[in-house]
């Protein structure tokens, strides 16, 4: 279970890393995306993402986009 | 901020700065004068009034000229309410280039620190559009009503009453306005732009 941001979109990252044993500073070294930024992802705080960011976040956990991110309907 | 702030931003903050501080300065001479109408029996007063045209002479034949003419009499030994009139009738156009210059200090300020796009900013240009389009022509009445006032305190007619809107006040504070949008669209790209990672 990851953070839900405002548009209803979850970002698994927190599952990601996990099964990948794999911490935040090791994915911001990896894939090149600041720690920072990799926290907003994670806490649901991001607005948008860009296509590079979430290349290299594919690459380096080795998944696609659609396991990184789903996003649920709240008006149900 | 990632820069060092322009020349031209800190000048013009100091220049509006200095129009305030000189502005208000006047203001408040002219509150005092008209709270203690200084000056009394030894004081001229400029007062704006109209003369039909048939008592001005020697305009040329073929004059095509208006009905009345505004006219300044000079009273001299003006009596205190005729200060205090005097004194009044210029305060709604200082009050209104005191909140102008105020408005103006806060944008520059944000722009010499270089962060202009914020929410603020938007909120002072939206005002500053209404002080325009709004607060001029408010002004202008005022100033005409205590223009009369003080042309019947010498037993003269006073100006007719402004009740128009301006056509620069009118294009000025739509521009302002329009501005405002600008700076509104402009927060929401940078909020768009600052949650993207």
């Amino acid at each position: 279970v990851g953070f839900e941001s405002e548009y209803s979109v979850t970002v698994h990252l927190d599952e990601l890393l996990e099964a990948k044993r794999m911490t935040l500073a090791q994915l911001s070294d990896l894939a090149d995306i600041t720690v920072v930024n990799l926290s907003i992802l994670k806490n649901g705080r991001a607005k948008a993402i860009r296509f590079s960011t979430l290349a290299a976040l594919c690459r380096v956990l080795d998944c696609q986009p659609g396991d990184l991110l789903t996003w649920t309907d709240t008006k149900e | 901020v990632t820069h060092k702030p322009s020349w031209t931003a800190g000048f013009l903050y100091r220049l509006s700065i200095l129009l305030l501080v000189f502005t208000a300065g006047f203001g408040l001479f002219v509150v005092a004068g008209a709270i203690l109408g200084f000056g009394a029996g030894g004081n001229d007063v400029a007062v704006h009034t109209t003369v039909d045209a048939d008592r001005v002479d020697e305009l040329p034949p073929g004059t095509v000229g208006p009905d009345t003419f505004d006219v300044v009499v000079r009273v001299r030994d003006a009596s205190a309410e005729q200060l205090r009139w005097f004194a009044i009738r210029d305060l709604p156009p200082g009050i209104v280039v005191i909140v102008v210059l105020w408005l103006i200090r806060g944008l520059l300020k944000s722009v010499r620190d270089g962060d202009p796009f914020v929410a603020r900013n938007v909120t002072r240009l939206r005002i500053l559009a209404g002080v325009v389009l709004i607060g001029i022509p408010l002004a202008n009445l005022l100033t005409s009503i205590f223009a009369g006032e003080l042309a019947a305190s010498a037993d003269l007619v006073g100006p007719p009453l402004q009740l128009a809107l301006p056509g620069n006040a009118l294009l000025g504070g739509l521009a302002i306005l329009v501005l405002s949008e600008v700076f509104a669209e402009g927060l929401r790209l940078r909020a768009d732009l600052e949650g993207t990672v």
